[in-house]
């Protein structure tokens, strides 16, 4: 393929045209010419950008001026009514009588009612259920989708989730296995299975198209659908392709989820670095970061806005998570000490919370299934706080307040990771 | 969906026209960024969005359940604003007609590969000052382009939705696509290079 002919594939590339040879073709292409490379990534981010914009609100008081006037109207249709039900039985008559009843209510309802409001939802208890959640869109690589639809065999194959890329230690744990085994370049997964990450390990997976991940080190994560992953511990970028795909990522301490945009969560789990990197530093806040729209300068093409949390040891109670909103709206619902949850609110940009015993954030309103049973909270390292701060340029935080340092009982046991200790063990 | 819109039609087709309500609460945002996207005016657009309600709602009788309202209802809008831009007496050159007398915006790649610095123009499309050119991008397009550019990328509707609502075979739909991006590049790459 050369220059022109790459040019001119970039409308069909974008809109999903390509054979997957020539998809090849096209990729390739732009790996070897910098400056196709270039040019395209000029087309994709204009095509982005336009896909981003926000949506204008009608002005204030439309609908019902609308209303009004509709109210209002005479109408050929209302003069001389079509004869819809002339003939018809009393059997049909009673029961579209019963319909409008029952339509109307709920019509009447919704006229009171007016604009959305917050629900205050019911505390939901805790449970020590292990429910895996989360899904991420991630900012598709299209060089790595190129490469998956490559090698796709079959239509259903390419609805799932694929290994891209790997680094360092990458092991798989697939749905009723017993071991975990490495990687191998594009291997897919599906429901049930996990992956996992060493601390030099890191790894790239795609629902191609749709969704893009990156998998840090020392991180655990499971797919439960196609828009729902469980990030067990570390930390996962994510990245979601197309507008009005929505994704949910769950971690066992909170729940972010997200609708065509960009964060990432974290979580850390007791041991290891991250504890020996703990007790030097200090521990501090966890903090959870809900960004949403355009990516930040400095960060990595692929990379998002970031959400994150941490771990609260048993026993420990005094560690506050603070949730600081930077663009659009998060509604968050704070955990109560006696492990249920509150009302829900909404903080809008530039607002933030500090809550003692943890929280629920998300940038919708949460529903009943965004409320996760909390397990394991670890002390947080302010450290990497700092540097994710300083790659995003965002706004400085307030100074998180200091506790304790954490003190892990074991590595294994109810404080530990599932498939974390592990590879801590063989490092 | 289109059951639900169906039946609140038929209420109020029975005499219960305060149903219509719910299909205003339903559409009218959607209805007011369609117009608002192609006619870059607000009030004009609150106008448009009102008198495609009406419109649609006068001829509520001869809705057809084989098409969604939806499509129907934008189509209105559509054809509301076409209307619109044609009786406007246009100043401004169009899109077509700037690119055209405009250099050779290649001069953009050119620059940044010689300098050996792709990153600076990479940079650059990663601020928030590449929206409000987009912006400005879109709104000088010629209305037929825009139509198809705000529906597909800033609407999300699908090809086979943006050819019911314009009445036009998808190859035309997607004909006009592909020539409004490139004047849109054409467009963004100009006003790139004019930033030094």
């Amino acid at each position: 393929m050369n220059c022109d002919s790459c040019r001119e594939s970039f409308d069909d590339f974008i809109d999903r045209e390509l054979s997957s040879a020539r998809q090849a073709e096209f990729l390739r292409h732009l790996e070897e010419c910098a400056r196709c490379k270039l040019e395209f990534n000029l087309f994709n981010r204009m095509i982005e950008s336009m896909e981003r914009m926000d949506e204008a609100d009608p002005p204030p008081g439309f609908n019902d001026e609308l209303v009004r006037q509709i109210a209002g109207t005479r109408t050929e249709w209302i003069d001389n009514p079509p004869g819809l039900f002339l003939g018809r039985s009393l059997a049909f008559w009673s029961w579209s009588v019963a319909f409008c009843g029952a339509f109307l209510l709920f019509l009447g309802t919704f006229v009171l009612d007016g604009g959305a409001q917050q629900a205050n939802l019911p505390p939901v208890p805790m449970s020590a259920e292990d429910k895996p959640v989360l899904a991420f869109q991630d900012e598709m690589n299209r060089e790595e989708v190129s490469r998956v639809l490559q090698n796709a065999k079959t239509e259903e194959e390419q609805a799932r989730l694929f290994l891209v890329r790997h680094e360092g230690r990458v092991e798989i744990l697939k749905l009723g296995a017993s071991e975990w085994t490495p990687v191998e370049q594009r291997i897919s997964m599906g429901f049930g299975d996990r992956i996992r990450t060493g601390e030099d390990g890191s790894a790239g997976l795609e629902f191609p198209g749709e969704v893009a991940l990156r998998i840090k080190p020392a991180s655990v994560l499971q797919v439960v659908s196609e828009s729902e992953l469980r990030l067990n511990a570390g930390e996962t970028w994510v990245m979601v392709r197309r507008k009005g795909r929505a994704f949910s990522v769950e971690t066992p301490n909170a729940v972010a989820s997200v609708r065509g945009t960009k964060y990432s969560v974290e979580t850390r789990g007791v041991g290891g670095v991250y504890h020996d990197a703990l007790r030097q530093e200090g521990a501090t806040v966890a903090q959870i970061l809900i960004q949403s729209g355009d990516l930040v300068h400095g960060a990595p093409r692929a990379g998002l806005a970031l959400a994150r949390r941490f771990w609260k040891a048993p026993g420990l109670e005094d560690v506050l998570t603070k949730v600081q909103v930077y663009e659009s709206s998060v509604w968050v619902a704070s955990r109560l000490p006696s492990g249920e949850f509150g009302p829900q609110q909404v903080l809008p940009e530039g607002f933030g919370t500090e809550v003692a015993h943890g929280v629920v954030a998300k940038n919708t309103l949460l529903e009943e299934r965004d409320f996760l049973a909390w397990r394991r909270v670890m002390v947080y390292d302010g450290s990497i706080l700092e540097k994710a701060r300083a790659s995003l340029q965002l706004p400085s935080l307030t100074r998180p307040a200091t506790v304790d340092v954490v003190e892990p009982t074991s590595t294994s046991g109810p404080g530990a990771i599932e498939g974390f200790e592990d590879i801590q063990k063989t490092h | 969906m289109e059951n639900e819109d169906y039946r609140i039609i038929k209420l109020c087709l029975k005499g219960k026209t305060e149903a219509f309500a719910k299909l205003v609460e339903k559409y009218s945002r959607r209805v007011y960024n369609l117009a608002y996207r192609m006619t870059s005016n607000a009030e004009k657009s609150k106008d448009i969005a009102q008198e495609a309600f009406l419109k649609v709602y006068r001829s509520l009788d001869k809705y057809d359940p084989k098409h969604k309202f939806s499509s129907w209802l934008l189509k209105t809008v559509s054809n509301l604003c076409i209307d619109y831009h044609r009786s406007k007496a246009h100043q401004t050159a169009s899109l077509e007609v700037i690119l055209e007398s405009r250099a050779e915006s290649s001069v953009l790649y050119d620059e940044a590969m010689r300098r050996g610095d792709p990153q600076g123009l990479e940079a650059r499309l990663e601020s928030k000052e590449l929206q409000t050119i987009i912006r400005e991008g879109i709104e000088l397009l010629p209305i037929d382009y825009k139509s198809v550019v705000v529906m597909r990328h800033i609407q999300n509707f699908s090809y086979k939705e943006i050819s019911d609502v314009l009445n036009l075979p998808m190859g035309t739909i997607k004909a006009r696509i592909h020539r409004a991006r490139k004047l849109l590049k054409q467009f963004l790459e100009g006003r790139l290079a004019d930033f030094r």
